[in-house]
Protein backbone atom coordinates (compact mmCIF):
# COMPACT_ATOMS: atom_id res chain seq x y z
CA UNK A 1 0.00 0.00 0.00
CA UNK A 2 1.36 3.42 -0.95
CA UNK A 3 1.60 6.50 1.24
CA UNK A 4 -1.08 9.10 0.51
CA UNK A 5 -0.88 12.84 1.14
CA UNK A 6 -3.55 15.53 1.29
CA UNK A 7 -2.20 18.52 -0.64
CA UNK A 8 -5.33 20.67 -0.94
CA UNK A 9 -8.54 21.31 1.00
CA UNK A 10 -11.52 23.62 0.62
CA UNK A 11 -14.70 24.31 2.52
CA UNK A 12 -17.66 26.71 2.22
CA UNK A 13 -19.10 28.47 5.22
CA UNK A 14 -21.71 26.25 6.89
CA UNK A 15 -25.16 27.76 7.35
CA UNK A 16 -28.67 28.04 5.96
CA UNK A 17 -28.42 28.80 2.24
CA UNK A 18 -31.94 28.15 0.99
CA UNK A 19 -31.40 30.01 -2.31
CA UNK A 20 -27.95 28.61 -3.13
CA UNK A 21 -27.94 25.60 -5.47
CA UNK A 22 -25.98 22.54 -4.31
CA UNK A 23 -23.73 22.75 -7.38
CA UNK A 24 -22.62 26.20 -6.29
CA UNK A 25 -21.71 25.05 -2.77
CA UNK A 26 -19.92 22.02 -4.22
CA UNK A 27 -18.15 24.08 -6.87
CA UNK A 28 -16.81 26.64 -4.37
CA UNK A 29 -15.38 24.01 -2.01
CA UNK A 30 -13.93 21.92 -4.85
CA UNK A 31 -12.38 24.89 -6.64
CA UNK A 32 -10.80 26.05 -3.36
CA UNK A 33 -9.29 22.58 -2.85
CA UNK A 34 -7.95 22.48 -6.42
CA UNK A 35 -6.39 25.94 -6.06
CA UNK A 36 -5.03 25.06 -2.60
CA UNK A 37 -3.36 21.96 -4.11
CA UNK A 38 -1.98 23.99 -7.01
CA UNK A 39 -3.21 21.46 -9.56
CA UNK A 40 -5.41 21.77 -12.66
CA UNK A 41 -8.86 20.14 -12.86
CA UNK A 42 -7.50 18.00 -15.69
CA UNK A 43 -4.93 16.46 -13.31
CA UNK A 44 -7.68 14.76 -11.28
CA UNK A 45 -7.95 11.08 -12.22
CA UNK A 46 -10.82 9.87 -10.04
CA UNK A 47 -13.42 11.44 -7.73
CA UNK A 48 -15.75 10.35 -4.93
CA UNK A 49 -18.62 12.58 -3.83
CA UNK A 50 -20.51 12.12 -0.56
CA UNK A 51 -24.09 13.20 0.04
CA UNK A 52 -26.92 11.84 2.15
CA UNK A 53 -30.09 13.94 2.12
CA UNK A 54 -30.46 15.64 -1.24
CA UNK A 55 -32.75 12.99 -2.68
CA UNK A 56 -35.31 13.91 -0.02
CA UNK A 57 -34.63 17.65 0.17
CA UNK A 58 -34.54 18.61 -3.53
CA UNK A 59 -35.16 15.28 -5.28
CA UNK A 60 -31.56 15.11 -6.58
CA UNK A 61 -31.14 11.48 -5.54
CA UNK A 62 -28.60 10.56 -8.22
CA UNK A 63 -25.42 11.71 -10.04
CA UNK A 64 -24.77 14.69 -7.75
CA UNK A 65 -21.00 14.23 -8.08
CA UNK A 66 -21.11 14.55 -11.85
CA UNK A 67 -23.33 17.64 -11.57
CA UNK A 68 -20.96 19.41 -9.18
CA UNK A 69 -17.76 18.39 -10.93
CA UNK A 70 -18.86 19.57 -14.39
CA UNK A 71 -18.92 23.06 -12.84
CA UNK A 72 -15.18 22.86 -12.17
CA UNK A 73 -14.27 21.23 -15.46
CA UNK A 74 -13.72 17.75 -14.06
CA UNK A 75 -15.14 15.33 -16.64
CA UNK A 76 -14.40 12.14 -18.47
CA UNK A 77 -13.01 10.44 -15.35
CA UNK A 78 -14.55 7.86 -13.01
CA UNK A 79 -16.88 9.61 -10.53
CA UNK A 80 -18.64 7.62 -7.82
CA UNK A 81 -21.36 8.94 -5.52
CA UNK A 82 -21.07 7.76 -1.92
CA UNK A 83 -23.77 7.54 0.78
CA UNK A 84 -23.19 6.38 4.38
CA UNK A 85 -25.54 8.70 6.34
CA UNK A 86 -23.48 11.15 8.47
CA UNK A 87 -20.30 9.30 7.44
CA UNK A 88 -20.92 9.89 3.70
CA UNK A 89 -18.17 12.52 3.36
CA UNK A 90 -15.61 10.56 5.36
CA UNK A 91 -16.48 7.41 3.38
CA UNK A 92 -15.92 9.35 0.12
CA UNK A 93 -12.54 10.49 1.48
CA UNK A 94 -11.67 6.88 2.37
CA UNK A 95 -12.53 5.70 -1.16
CA UNK A 96 -10.26 8.39 -2.61
CA UNK A 97 -7.51 7.33 -0.21
CA UNK A 98 -7.89 3.68 -1.29
CA UNK A 99 -7.72 4.66 -4.96
CA UNK A 100 -4.31 6.29 -4.44
CA UNK A 101 -3.01 3.88 -1.76
CA UNK A 102 -3.76 0.93 -4.05
CA UNK A 103 -1.52 2.35 -6.76
CA UNK A 104 -4.30 2.55 -9.34
CA UNK A 105 -4.47 6.36 -9.35
CA UNK A 106 -2.05 9.15 -8.42
CA UNK A 107 -4.46 12.07 -7.94
CA UNK A 108 -7.93 11.66 -6.41
CA UNK A 109 -10.60 14.09 -5.28
CA UNK A 110 -13.03 13.68 -2.37
CA UNK A 111 -16.03 15.99 -2.03
CA UNK A 112 -18.84 16.16 0.52
CA UNK A 113 -21.84 18.37 -0.25
CA UNK A 114 -25.22 18.79 1.38
CA UNK A 115 -28.37 20.82 1.55
CA UNK A 116 -30.35 19.89 4.63
CA UNK A 117 -32.11 23.15 5.42
CA UNK A 118 -35.37 23.31 3.48
CA UNK A 119 -37.38 25.95 5.36
CA UNK A 120 -39.51 22.97 6.37
CA UNK A 121 -38.25 21.23 9.52
CA UNK A 122 -40.56 18.29 8.91
CA UNK A 123 -38.96 17.58 5.53
CA UNK A 124 -35.43 17.86 6.97
CA UNK A 125 -36.43 15.57 9.85
CA UNK A 126 -37.83 13.01 7.42
CA UNK A 127 -34.61 13.15 5.41
CA UNK A 128 -32.56 12.52 8.56
CA UNK A 129 -34.83 9.64 9.57
CA UNK A 130 -33.45 7.99 6.42
CA UNK A 131 -30.41 7.15 8.56
CA UNK A 132 -32.55 4.72 10.55
CA UNK A 133 -34.51 1.65 9.44
CA UNK A 134 -37.47 3.62 8.16
CA UNK A 135 -39.90 0.70 8.12
CA UNK A 136 -39.11 -0.09 11.78
CA UNK A 137 -37.89 2.42 14.39
CA UNK A 138 -38.86 5.62 12.55
CA UNK A 139 -42.29 4.13 11.81
CA UNK A 140 -42.82 3.51 15.54
CA UNK A 141 -42.05 7.13 16.51
CA UNK A 142 -38.32 7.02 17.33
CA UNK A 143 -36.63 10.24 16.17
CA UNK A 144 -32.86 10.73 15.84
CA UNK A 145 -32.71 12.94 18.98
CA UNK A 146 -34.85 10.30 20.68
CA UNK A 147 -32.32 7.64 19.72
CA UNK A 148 -29.53 9.62 21.36
CA UNK A 149 -31.64 10.54 24.39
CA UNK A 150 -32.10 6.82 25.10
CA UNK A 151 -28.33 6.34 24.93
CA UNK A 152 -27.80 9.43 27.11
CA UNK A 153 -30.17 8.20 29.82
CA UNK A 154 -28.43 4.83 29.90
CA UNK A 155 -24.96 6.44 29.87
CA UNK A 156 -25.80 8.87 32.69
CA UNK A 157 -27.21 6.04 34.78
CA UNK A 158 -24.11 3.89 34.23
CA UNK A 159 -21.38 6.51 34.71
CA UNK A 160 -23.08 9.08 36.96
CA UNK A 161 -22.69 11.78 34.31
CA UNK A 162 -24.70 14.94 35.07
CA UNK A 163 -26.82 17.12 32.79
CA UNK A 164 -24.40 19.96 33.51
CA UNK A 165 -21.47 17.88 32.26
CA UNK A 166 -23.37 17.04 29.06
CA UNK A 167 -24.10 20.75 28.57
CA UNK A 168 -20.40 21.61 28.86
CA UNK A 169 -19.79 19.91 25.47
CA UNK A 170 -22.09 22.46 23.84
CA UNK A 171 -20.56 25.38 25.79
CA UNK A 172 -17.03 24.38 24.68
CA UNK A 173 -17.99 23.78 21.05
CA UNK A 174 -19.97 27.02 20.78
CA UNK A 175 -16.93 28.85 22.15
CA UNK A 176 -14.73 27.20 19.51
CA UNK A 177 -17.30 28.04 16.83
CA UNK A 178 -16.88 31.73 17.66
CA UNK A 179 -13.22 31.38 16.60
CA UNK A 180 -14.06 29.73 13.26
CA UNK A 181 -15.09 32.09 10.44
CA UNK A 182 -16.80 29.21 8.58
CA UNK A 183 -18.97 28.19 11.56
CA UNK A 184 -22.78 28.24 11.31
CA UNK A 185 -23.06 29.52 14.90
CA UNK A 186 -20.72 32.16 16.29
CA UNK A 187 -22.37 32.74 19.64
CA UNK A 188 -21.20 31.78 23.12
CA UNK A 189 -23.60 29.90 25.41
CA UNK A 190 -23.54 28.97 29.09
CA UNK A 191 -24.45 25.73 30.87
CA UNK A 192 -27.69 27.45 31.98
CA UNK A 193 -28.49 28.47 28.38
CA UNK A 194 -28.09 24.85 27.24
CA UNK A 195 -30.18 23.42 30.11
CA UNK A 196 -32.91 26.05 29.78
CA UNK A 197 -33.27 25.88 26.00
CA UNK A 198 -36.27 24.04 24.55
CA UNK A 199 -36.41 20.34 25.45
CA UNK A 200 -36.29 18.07 22.38
CA UNK A 201 -36.01 14.62 24.01
CA UNK A 202 -35.07 14.46 27.68
CA UNK A 203 -32.18 15.13 28.57
CA UNK A 204 -31.34 16.70 25.17
CA UNK A 205 -32.36 20.34 24.67
CA UNK A 206 -32.17 22.23 21.39
CA UNK A 207 -28.67 23.53 22.28
CA UNK A 208 -27.62 19.90 22.86
CA UNK A 209 -28.44 19.05 19.21
CA UNK A 210 -26.65 20.03 16.00
CA UNK A 211 -28.45 22.57 13.79
CA UNK A 212 -29.85 22.03 10.28
CA UNK A 213 -27.57 23.52 7.65
CA UNK A 214 -25.95 23.43 4.24
CA UNK A 215 -22.37 23.41 2.97
CA UNK A 216 -19.62 21.57 1.14
CA UNK A 217 -15.97 20.57 1.56
CA UNK A 218 -13.34 18.98 -0.67
CA UNK A 219 -9.86 17.45 -0.48
CA UNK A 220 -7.18 16.47 -3.02
CA UNK A 221 -5.28 13.25 -2.24
CA UNK A 222 -2.08 12.25 -4.05
CA UNK A 223 0.80 9.79 -4.03
CA UNK A 224 4.17 10.67 -2.45
CA UNK A 225 5.73 11.34 -5.88
CA UNK A 226 2.97 13.73 -6.89
CA UNK A 227 3.01 15.44 -3.47
CA UNK A 228 6.71 16.23 -3.89
CA UNK A 229 5.93 18.06 -7.16
CA UNK A 230 3.19 20.28 -5.77
CA UNK A 231 3.96 21.00 -2.12
CA UNK A 232 6.65 21.19 0.53
CA UNK A 233 4.16 20.65 3.35
CA UNK A 234 2.04 17.57 2.66
CA UNK A 235 -0.28 16.17 5.31
CA UNK A 236 -0.14 12.35 5.41
CA UNK A 237 -3.10 10.02 5.78
CA UNK A 238 -1.63 7.84 8.53
CA UNK A 239 -4.74 5.68 8.93
CA UNK A 240 -8.19 5.05 7.48
CA UNK A 241 -10.75 2.76 9.05
CA UNK A 242 -14.41 2.07 8.29
CA UNK A 243 -16.63 -0.33 10.20
CA UNK A 244 -20.30 -1.22 10.49
CA UNK A 245 -22.45 -2.32 13.42
CA UNK A 246 -23.09 -5.68 15.07
CA UNK A 247 -26.88 -5.11 15.40
CA UNK A 248 -26.77 -7.33 18.47
CA UNK A 249 -30.13 -6.94 20.24
CA UNK A 250 -28.51 -7.67 23.62
CA UNK A 251 -25.54 -5.28 23.49
CA UNK A 252 -25.13 -2.42 25.99
CA UNK A 253 -26.12 0.82 24.22
CA UNK A 254 -24.09 3.16 26.45
CA UNK A 255 -20.98 2.01 24.53
CA UNK A 256 -20.52 2.05 20.75
CA UNK A 257 -18.49 -1.10 20.15
CA UNK A 258 -17.86 -0.29 16.50
CA UNK A 259 -16.07 2.90 17.52
CA UNK A 260 -13.79 0.85 19.76
CA UNK A 261 -12.99 -1.38 16.77
CA UNK A 262 -12.47 1.48 14.31
CA UNK A 263 -10.36 3.45 16.81
CA UNK A 264 -8.14 0.46 17.56
CA UNK A 265 -7.67 -0.31 13.85
CA UNK A 266 -6.80 3.32 13.09
CA UNK A 267 -4.21 3.67 15.87
CA UNK A 268 -2.60 0.33 14.91
CA UNK A 269 -2.36 1.44 11.31
CA UNK A 270 -0.96 4.87 12.20
CA UNK A 271 1.56 3.37 14.62
CA UNK A 272 0.71 6.02 17.22
CA UNK A 273 -1.52 6.15 20.29
CA UNK A 274 -4.25 8.53 21.48
CA UNK A 275 -1.62 10.33 23.61
CA UNK A 276 0.17 11.38 20.39
CA UNK A 277 -2.85 13.32 19.07
CA UNK A 278 -3.03 17.11 19.31
CA UNK A 279 -6.64 17.44 18.15
CA UNK A 280 -9.68 15.32 17.38
CA UNK A 281 -12.69 16.26 15.29
CA UNK A 282 -15.36 13.83 16.48
CA UNK A 283 -18.98 13.44 15.49
CA UNK A 284 -20.79 15.49 18.17
CA UNK A 285 -24.25 15.38 16.59
CA UNK A 286 -25.55 15.61 20.18
CA UNK A 287 -23.71 16.49 23.41
CA UNK A 288 -23.88 12.86 24.57
CA UNK A 289 -22.35 11.76 21.26
CA UNK A 290 -19.06 13.57 22.03
CA UNK A 291 -18.88 11.63 25.33
CA UNK A 292 -19.51 8.29 23.66
CA UNK A 293 -17.13 8.96 20.75
CA UNK A 294 -14.07 10.14 22.70
CA UNK A 295 -14.46 7.27 25.16
CA UNK A 296 -15.33 4.70 22.48
CA UNK A 297 -12.38 5.67 20.29
CA UNK A 298 -10.09 5.33 23.31
CA UNK A 299 -9.12 9.03 23.38
CA UNK A 300 -10.35 9.34 26.98
CA UNK A 301 -10.62 6.52 29.56
CA UNK A 302 -14.11 5.01 29.98
CA UNK A 303 -16.38 7.08 32.21
CA UNK A 304 -13.91 9.99 32.58
CA UNK A 305 -15.00 12.52 29.97
CA UNK A 306 -17.20 14.38 32.46
CA UNK A 307 -14.08 15.07 34.53
CA UNK A 308 -12.20 16.10 31.38
CA UNK A 309 -14.87 18.73 30.68
CA UNK A 310 -14.88 19.91 34.30
CA UNK A 311 -11.09 20.36 34.08
CA UNK A 312 -11.13 21.92 30.59
CA UNK A 313 -8.83 19.19 29.22
CA UNK A 314 -10.64 18.99 25.86
CA UNK A 315 -10.51 22.73 25.22
CA UNK A 316 -8.06 24.28 22.75
CA UNK A 317 -4.81 24.42 24.76
CA UNK A 318 -5.85 21.44 26.94
CA UNK A 319 -4.55 17.84 26.87
CA UNK A 320 -6.42 17.08 23.63
CA UNK A 321 -8.45 19.71 21.75
CA UNK A 322 -11.78 18.04 20.91
CA UNK A 323 -13.72 19.71 18.10
CA UNK A 324 -11.65 22.91 17.87
CA UNK A 325 -13.69 23.77 14.73
CA UNK A 326 -16.83 24.12 16.84
CA UNK A 327 -17.88 20.58 15.95
CA UNK A 328 -21.26 19.66 14.57
CA UNK A 329 -22.97 21.49 17.45
CA UNK A 330 -21.66 24.96 16.46
CA UNK A 331 -19.85 24.71 13.12
CA UNK A 332 -22.89 22.85 11.80
CA UNK A 333 -23.65 19.49 10.22
CA UNK A 334 -24.56 19.49 6.53
CA UNK A 335 -24.63 15.70 6.76
CA UNK A 336 -22.76 14.62 3.61
CA UNK A 337 -20.21 17.46 3.88
CA UNK A 338 -19.17 16.94 7.50
CA UNK A 339 -16.59 14.16 7.05
CA UNK A 340 -14.58 16.08 4.45
CA UNK A 341 -14.89 19.33 6.43
CA UNK A 342 -13.33 17.53 9.42
CA UNK A 343 -10.38 16.53 7.19
CA UNK A 344 -9.99 20.18 6.11
CA UNK A 345 -9.99 21.29 9.75
CA UNK A 346 -7.27 18.81 10.74
CA UNK A 347 -5.18 19.78 7.69
CA UNK A 348 -5.40 23.48 8.59
CA UNK A 349 -4.22 22.77 12.15
CA UNK A 350 -1.32 20.60 10.97
CA UNK A 351 -0.24 23.36 8.57
CA UNK A 352 -0.62 26.05 11.25
CA UNK A 353 -3.38 27.80 9.27
CA UNK A 354 -6.28 27.52 11.73
CA UNK A 355 -6.19 31.16 12.83
CA UNK A 356 -7.57 32.07 16.25
CA UNK A 357 -8.50 28.47 17.06
CA UNK A 358 -5.06 27.03 16.11
CA UNK A 359 -3.89 24.14 18.29
CA UNK A 360 -0.29 25.20 18.76
CA UNK A 361 2.36 22.89 17.33
CA UNK A 362 -0.20 20.33 16.14
CA UNK A 363 1.51 17.30 14.55
CA UNK A 364 -1.26 14.68 14.49
CA UNK A 365 -5.06 14.83 14.40
CA UNK A 366 -8.00 12.45 14.18
CA UNK A 367 -11.27 12.83 12.27
CA UNK A 368 -14.26 10.65 13.16
CA UNK A 369 -17.75 10.36 11.70
CA UNK A 370 -20.43 7.82 12.53
CA UNK A 371 -23.66 7.59 10.60
CA UNK A 372 -27.23 6.51 11.22
CA UNK A 373 -28.95 4.31 13.78
CA UNK A 374 -30.08 0.75 13.00
CA UNK A 375 -31.32 -1.86 15.49
CA UNK A 376 -30.13 0.58 18.22
CA UNK A 377 -26.62 0.23 16.80
CA UNK A 378 -24.59 2.44 14.45
CA UNK A 379 -24.37 1.32 10.83
CA UNK A 380 -21.22 3.24 9.78
CA UNK A 381 -18.15 4.52 11.62
CA UNK A 382 -15.21 6.08 9.79
CA UNK A 383 -11.92 7.19 11.37
CA UNK A 384 -8.94 8.92 9.78
CA UNK A 385 -5.64 9.93 11.39
CA UNK A 386 -3.60 12.63 9.68
CA UNK A 387 0.05 13.43 10.42
CA UNK A 388 2.47 16.15 9.42
CA UNK B 1 -64.06 0.85 9.88
CA UNK B 2 -65.66 4.20 9.07
CA UNK B 3 -66.24 6.22 5.95
CA UNK B 4 -65.86 9.94 5.35
CA UNK B 5 -65.62 12.43 2.53
CA UNK B 6 -62.16 11.04 1.85
CA UNK B 7 -63.40 7.49 1.43
CA UNK B 8 -62.99 4.40 3.52
CA UNK B 9 -60.66 4.63 6.55
CA UNK B 10 -58.71 1.55 7.36
CA UNK B 11 -56.87 0.32 10.42
CA UNK B 12 -53.33 -0.61 9.46
CA UNK B 13 -50.40 -2.06 11.39
CA UNK B 14 -47.28 0.13 11.78
CA UNK B 15 -45.16 -2.96 11.09
CA UNK B 16 -47.25 -5.37 9.00
CA UNK B 17 -47.33 -8.87 10.46
CA UNK B 18 -45.62 -7.90 13.72
CA UNK B 19 -48.56 -8.77 15.96
CA UNK B 20 -50.55 -11.85 16.87
CA UNK B 21 -53.51 -11.98 19.23
CA UNK B 22 -54.09 -15.21 21.16
CA UNK B 23 -56.81 -15.47 23.82
CA UNK B 24 -57.15 -11.68 23.76
CA UNK B 25 -53.44 -11.34 24.56
CA UNK B 26 -51.20 -9.52 22.04
CA UNK B 27 -47.81 -11.00 21.18
CA UNK B 28 -44.94 -9.92 18.95
CA UNK B 29 -44.12 -12.17 16.01
CA UNK B 30 -40.40 -12.63 15.44
CA UNK B 31 -38.11 -15.51 14.61
CA UNK B 32 -36.08 -17.95 16.69
CA UNK B 33 -33.01 -19.99 15.88
CA UNK B 34 -33.47 -23.57 17.08
CA UNK B 35 -29.68 -24.09 17.09
CA UNK B 36 -28.56 -21.31 19.47
CA UNK B 37 -31.92 -20.13 20.83
CA UNK B 38 -31.45 -16.50 19.70
CA UNK B 39 -34.65 -14.54 19.05
CA UNK B 40 -35.07 -11.68 16.61
CA UNK B 41 -37.57 -8.87 16.30
CA UNK B 42 -38.22 -7.75 13.63
CA UNK B 43 -37.80 -11.25 12.23
CA UNK B 44 -34.41 -12.18 10.75
CA UNK B 45 -34.54 -15.34 8.66
CA UNK B 46 -30.82 -16.02 8.84
CA UNK B 47 -29.52 -16.32 12.39
CA UNK B 48 -27.03 -13.49 13.04
CA UNK B 49 -24.94 -15.79 15.26
CA UNK B 50 -25.09 -19.22 13.56
CA UNK B 51 -25.19 -17.67 10.07
CA UNK B 52 -27.61 -20.29 8.88
CA UNK B 53 -31.25 -20.31 7.79
CA UNK B 54 -31.70 -23.90 8.94
CA UNK B 55 -33.99 -24.12 11.94
CA UNK B 56 -34.78 -20.41 11.94
CA UNK B 57 -38.55 -20.21 12.24
CA UNK B 58 -41.29 -17.69 12.88
CA UNK B 59 -42.05 -17.58 16.58
CA UNK B 60 -44.44 -15.95 19.01
CA UNK B 61 -42.35 -13.84 21.38
CA UNK B 62 -43.11 -12.70 24.90
CA UNK B 63 -45.42 -9.79 25.70
CA UNK B 64 -43.78 -8.71 28.94
CA UNK B 65 -40.41 -7.32 29.83
CA UNK B 66 -38.41 -4.77 31.78
CA UNK B 67 -37.68 -1.13 30.99
CA UNK B 68 -34.11 -0.54 29.75
CA UNK B 69 -34.06 3.19 28.94
CA UNK B 70 -36.69 5.77 28.01
CA UNK B 71 -37.14 9.42 27.11
CA UNK B 72 -39.96 11.89 26.56
CA UNK B 73 -39.91 12.88 22.89
CA UNK B 74 -41.21 16.46 22.69
CA UNK B 75 -40.42 17.23 19.05
CA UNK B 76 -41.60 14.79 16.37
CA UNK B 77 -43.89 14.67 13.36
CA UNK B 78 -47.27 16.07 14.41
CA UNK B 79 -48.97 12.80 13.39
CA UNK B 80 -47.29 11.24 16.46
CA UNK B 81 -48.84 13.95 18.66
CA UNK B 82 -45.82 14.74 20.89
CA UNK B 83 -44.98 14.73 23.74
CA UNK B 84 -44.89 10.96 24.22
CA UNK B 85 -42.71 8.50 26.07
CA UNK B 86 -40.48 6.23 24.01
CA UNK B 87 -38.26 3.50 25.36
CA UNK B 88 -36.45 0.24 24.95
CA UNK B 89 -37.94 -2.78 26.68
CA UNK B 90 -36.00 -6.01 27.24
CA UNK B 91 -38.46 -8.66 26.17
CA UNK B 92 -38.87 -11.74 28.34
CA UNK B 93 -37.93 -14.52 28.16
CA UNK B 94 -35.99 -13.71 24.96
CA UNK B 95 -33.81 -10.95 26.53
CA UNK B 96 -33.82 -8.88 23.34
CA UNK B 97 -34.31 -5.13 23.15
CA UNK B 98 -37.37 -3.75 21.37
CA UNK B 99 -38.25 -0.09 20.81
CA UNK B 100 -41.75 1.10 21.65
CA UNK B 101 -43.94 4.01 22.60
CA UNK B 102 -44.66 3.74 26.33
CA UNK B 103 -48.15 4.40 27.62
CA UNK B 104 -50.35 4.03 30.69
CA UNK B 105 -48.51 6.42 33.03
CA UNK B 106 -48.32 10.14 33.73
CA UNK B 107 -45.41 11.69 31.77
CA UNK B 108 -44.45 13.69 34.86
CA UNK B 109 -43.98 10.43 36.75
CA UNK B 110 -40.46 8.97 36.62
CA UNK B 111 -40.18 5.33 35.55
CA UNK B 112 -37.13 3.50 36.85
CA UNK B 113 -34.97 1.18 34.74
CA UNK B 114 -36.07 -2.35 35.42
CA UNK B 115 -39.76 -1.42 35.78
CA UNK B 116 -41.97 -4.38 34.76
CA UNK B 117 -43.74 -3.61 31.48
CA UNK B 118 -46.50 -5.32 29.50
CA UNK B 119 -47.53 -5.05 25.87
CA UNK B 120 -50.75 -3.48 24.63
CA UNK B 121 -52.06 -2.69 21.17
CA UNK B 122 -53.00 0.93 20.67
CA UNK B 123 -53.44 3.64 18.05
CA UNK B 124 -50.03 5.12 17.16
CA UNK B 125 -50.96 7.82 14.66
CA UNK B 126 -53.05 8.52 11.56
CA UNK B 127 -51.40 8.44 8.15
CA UNK B 128 -51.79 11.10 5.43
CA UNK B 129 -54.91 9.35 4.09
CA UNK B 130 -56.54 9.37 7.53
CA UNK B 131 -56.04 5.64 8.10
CA UNK B 132 -55.50 4.65 11.70
CA UNK B 133 -52.04 3.13 12.28
CA UNK B 134 -51.88 0.78 15.25
CA UNK B 135 -48.85 -0.70 16.95
CA UNK B 136 -47.68 -2.52 20.01
CA UNK B 137 -46.83 -0.26 22.95
CA UNK B 138 -45.68 -1.05 26.47
CA UNK B 139 -47.16 0.11 29.78
CA UNK B 140 -45.99 -0.35 33.36
CA UNK B 141 -47.51 -3.43 35.03
CA UNK B 142 -49.81 -2.29 37.85
CA UNK B 143 -48.44 -3.44 41.21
Amino acid sequence: MREVAVIGVGMTNFGKFLDTPIKELGRRATWDAIKDAGISPKDIQIAYVGNACLGMITGQAMVLGQIILKEVGVRGIPITNVENACASGSSAFREAWMAVASGMYDIALAVGAEKLYAGDTRLSTRALAGGTEVEYEANLGLTMPGHWALRAKRFMEKYGTTKEQLAKVSVKNHHNGCLNPRSQYKKECTVEDVLNSRMIADPLTVLSCNPLGDGAAAAVLVSREVAAKFTTRPVWVAASSLTSGSYDLQREISRNQLEEVAGKQAFEMAGIGPEDLDLAEVHDCFTIAEFMRVEGLGLVPEGEYGKWLDEGWSEIGGKLAVNPSGGLLAKGHPVGATGVAQIAEVVWHLRGEAGERQVQGAKAGLAHCSGGGVASDTPACCVHILKK
Amino acid sequence: MSTSLYGEKKTLEAIPGALEIVDNQPYLVGTKCSKCGAAFFPPRYICSYCLTDEGVEKARLGNKGTLYSYTIIRVAGKEFNPPYAFGFVILEPEKIRVPAVLTGFDLNQELKSGTRMEMVIDRLRNDDQGNEIVSYKFRPVLQ
